[in-house]
């Protein structure tokens, strides 16, 4: 089936300091992506990239099977634009606007827009449509996002950062609505968050950006039902990173935490090392932080 | 074209209110300095300058709301395309601007028998010469607009403002060194209107000023739909 986005190698240079290199990555259908990094890792550069807000140096986006970038004719760009939702980490809207003006702002803009749905959304998100956008709380700016993105047929939802600062209760009905937008296999979500934990509930595959690079790409369930953490001595870590590939260690004063691909396999080679489960951070600390020998 | 202009009409809508309530208090203020020195048109001086505010009030204010939130960067990532954000900026703001200028119109007509009624006698200007001058007012200061609003595409709203400003300042002090006058253009349609008084004159003048703000206008949307094109958001 056709991926609904792909970047292509793409590279740009934003500052002395920073740069995206080279990032690669694909959302097939009815996946939740999660993309995760450290804050200035390149997550919102690559979300900007992905969405035509910035020029590339080099590399290709493309968005359901078409390339698209800020040189793609304006008739492409605004079809294709047209089947991406975005969810931002603040409410993007004017703040003088109240929420009943939103639809008036946004639904023209869309040739697919619904307005049943976008009432519907409203209605159940619990949203005084004459509340104005600055007395929104974060969650409710987060869910009147969410409603522009959901009504008008999107086939990607792209969240950048949009659980941070969210309460667990928000946080939860959010990934509830993903799940129900991925569920017929035909739509996607792209999720930027540096909060694993919502990946552990919700995301199929997860991707690691660290300084403009892709870390890892990998099935979630390579991580977290897969991978473990071994608590070692240090020979026991010396020989169980001789022993297994893709290991990773994190050193303590006394011991040697080591990441390994394969904790079953760990536990029946070596029974004597305790080795637990890894979380997604867990995963992404070792894998930016951990040493490889 | 048409989506974009629709998208951005809630928003010039909102500022509907706080533009013409400004535009009213200076009406009054205006209007009660030229009684109080006797000025029988006192009421047009207060169109002229609602005309000539709003263009002005209408740019900075939706540049502003473009900053706010990051809306300016949200909108781009809406099926619209960028030539389209920047023509609807310019019409709205030309739109905006006629219905200010023609309600500064209305008022000033209609504020006539209320003075002559609380004893303040105003013959004014005729309502052809009041309409005449505040669509100079407004054209003029549409220009003024059309040669900075490049920037605010250009540039985010704290730098575009400061470089307008200088913009300004720079295209006055052009003027005054190269034509000794602070404001020789309008100075010199004020003596021609002033010799010929008919109605003519004044129309003829008013569509040359209209002539010169769209071609002013469809250069700076040429440039702005370029530079805005190129911009990383």
């Amino acid at each position: 089936m056709q991926n609904l986005l792909e970047l292509k190698s793409i590279s740009r240079r934003v500052s002395d300091r920073f740069s995206l290199r080279g990032v690669t990555l694909a959302v097939e259908p009815g996946q939740i992506v999660g993309f995760v990094g450290a804050n200035g890792a390149g997550k919102t550069t690559t979300i900007r990239a992905t969405l035509g807000l910035i020029k590339l140096d080099a590399g290709e986006v493309h968005l359901f099977g078409q390339r698209c970038g800020t040189d793609a004719p304006d008739e492409s760009q605004r079809h294709l634009r047209s089947r991406i939702g975005l969810v931002l980490d603040t409410c993007p809207f004017p703040s003088t606007l109240k929420v009943g003006q939103i639809e008036a702002l946004v639904g023209p803009a869309y040739p697919t827009w619904d307005r049943e749905t976008f009432a519907g959304f409203i209605n159940r998100f619990g949203l005084d449509p004459k509340t104005k956008v600055k007395d929104l709380s974060r969650g409710m700016g987060m869910k009147l996002q969410l409603a522009c993105a959901l009504s008008h047929n999107a086939k990607l939802l792209v969240l950048d950062e949009a659980t941070a600062g969210l309460d667990p209760m928000a946080r939860e009905e959010l990934l509830d609505e993903l799940l129900a937008f991925v569920a017929d296999g035909q739509r996607s979500v792209l999720l930027s968050s540096h909060i694993t934990s919502d990946l552990d509930r919700a995301a199929d595959r997860v991707i690691c950006i660290d300084n403009g690079s892709i870390v890892f790409d990998l099935p979630r369930e390579d991580i977290t039902d897969r991978a473990g953490i071994a608590h070692c001595t240090q020979a026991q870590a010396a020989e169980l990173m001789a022993c297994v590939e893709g290991t990773r260690a994190a050193r303590h004063a006394y011991s040697v935490d080591v990441l390994v691909p394969n904790h079953r396999e760990v536990l029946e080679a070596f029974p004597e090392i305790p080795c637990d489960r890894a979380t997604i951070d867990d995963y992404l600390r070792f894998m930016l932080k951990g040493a490889l020998k | 074209m048409k989506r974009a202009i629709m998208s951005e009409l809630p928003i010039v809508r909102t500022l509907v209110p706080s533009i013409a309530g400004v535009g009213l208090f200076i009406f009054v203020v205006l209007t009660a300095v030229r009684a109080s020195n006797g000025d029988s048109d006192m009421s047009a001086a207060g169109a002229f300058a609602i005309s000539a505010m709003s263009p002005i009030m209408a740019m900075t204010s939706l540049a502003g709301l473009d900053n706010q939130n990051g809306w300016e960067r949200y909108r781009a990532t809406l099926p619209i395309s960028r030539k389209d954000i920047v023509s609807a900026r310019y019409l709205c703001i030309t739109i905006f601007s006629v219905i200010m200028a023609c309600a500064a119109v209305l008022l000033s007509i209609v504020a006539i028998p209320i003075l002559n009624s609380v004893g303040i006698p105003s013959t004014g200007e005729t309502v052809f010469e009041t309409a005449i001058a505040s669509a100079i007012s407004m054209l003029f200061s549409l220009m003024a607009v059309f040669l900075v609003l490049p920037l605010f595409f250009r540039f985010e709203h704290m730098k575009a403002q400061r470089l307008s400003v200088g913009l300004y300042a720079l295209y006055m002090c052009l003027i005054m060194v190269t034509l000794n006058s602070f404001n020789p253009i309008s100075n010199q349609l004020m003596s021609i209107a002033g010799t010929n008084p008919d109605s003519a004159v004044l129309g003829c003048l008013c569509g040359a000023v209209a002539l010169a703000t769209v071609i002013l206008g469809v250069v700076s949307c040429a440039i702005s739909t370029k530079v805005y094109r190129a911009r990383d958001l």
